[in-house]
């Protein structure tokens, strides 16, 4: 690998910001600083927001059970008729048993 | 409303449980926790504990002019927004190291390109600096004055090159530390390193020849 120039070395060298054995303290008010800008950078949950959610969820809710409903009664009425008749022997039985 | 009662009661609790901890020790992934619930006591001790990785990550790669307080909030704003894609594969602090890192390239990036450095353009503590180490090393260097210096040296190299610059020569970090910050492959930083010493070479000899003229 290649070197440096021995002065831009030197220099570098000059450069390198001091070890110190102490860890930096942040300075007084940057941790409450950072927490209040996230706070205010977060979208706020308002009553208005949770009225427009709940009406939205309502008016699902009522979409799907309207749907349920007619597709059951779709079902219902649609439904074919039995492929035998009953009705004579239904009279029939009706004369011979019935008083 | 459950959930709502559910995360206040959480928080309550958590804050109460703070005190406990400080005579414990420091405990990471509950501090975690407890910032995913927007709790806002532990958002501050989490700052308060990174803030030494992120400060030294910052004014070692930090460009020239730019503010290191800035700075960090931003790359504490970045690790809030993106907490939730932490997933404890690595260790946080390198997590968050990568964050402070990408930070200050995309800082690096946003600056516009300067025209090469030349010996018009510097001043008389530059110059002497210059002529000081260019002499040795028994001529001592103001340290703030060396950093300007080589910070005007790195601003026309590319902003990938000044970050491996950076932490190599200023930083003394290794190959292997500066893949595990940055992501990228051993190939590309050796690679870009060669270049830019290169490059860094070449102007510096041009520079001091400019001023023997």
């Amino acid at each position: 690998m290649n070197q440096l120039h021995p002065g831009l070395k030197r220099l570098m060298r000059a450069a390198r910001p001091e070890s110190s054995l102490e860890r930096p303290e942040a300075p007084a008010g940057f941790a409450a600083a950072v927490v209040r800008r996230r706070r205010s950078s977060e979208p706020e949950v308002s009553e208005g927001t949770f009225a427009q959610w709940l009406i939205f969820r309502a008016a699902t809710a009522s979409a799907v059970l309207i749907v349920a409903g007619l597709a059951a009664q779709v079902a219902f009425t649609a439904r074919p008729a039995a492929p035998y008749d009953f009705t004579g022997a239904y009279t029939a039985a009706i004369k011979v048993f019935v008083p | 409303v459950a959930p709502w009662l559910f995360q206040n009661w959480v928080i309550a609790e958590s804050i109460h449980r703070t005190d406990r901890e400080e005579e414990a020790g420091f405990d990471l992934s509950a501090c975690l926790n407890r910032v995913r619930l927007n709790d806002q006591a532990a958002a501050r001790s989490l700052v308060e504990r990174l803030y030494p990785l992120v400060i030294h990550v910052v004014r070692g790669n930090l460009p020239r002019l730019e503010s290191e307080e800035d700075m960090a909030q931003e790359v504490f704003m970045k690790m809030f927004a993106k907490l939730d894609q932490y997933e404890g594969v690595v260790p946080f602090e390198h997590w968050v190291a990568r964050i402070a890192v990408n930070a200050c390239l995309n800082r690096i990036r946003a600056q516009t390109s300067r025209p090469e450095l030349r010996w018009a353009d510097l001043n008389e503590s530059q110059i002497g600096a210059l002529e000081n180490t260019s002499a040795g090393d028994a001529h001592p260097v103001d340290s703030l004055v060396a950093r300007d210096l080589v910070d005007l040296l790195l601003e026309p190299l590319s902003p990938d090159d000044q970050i491996i610059v950076r932490m190599m020569e200023l930083e003394d970090r290794s190959i292997e530390e500066i893949r595990q910050l940055t992501g990228w492959s051993a190939t590309y930083i050796r690679v870009r390193a060669f270049r830019a010493r290169r490059k860094l070479n070449k102007k510096f000899s041009k520079l001091w020849k400019e001023g023997k003229l």
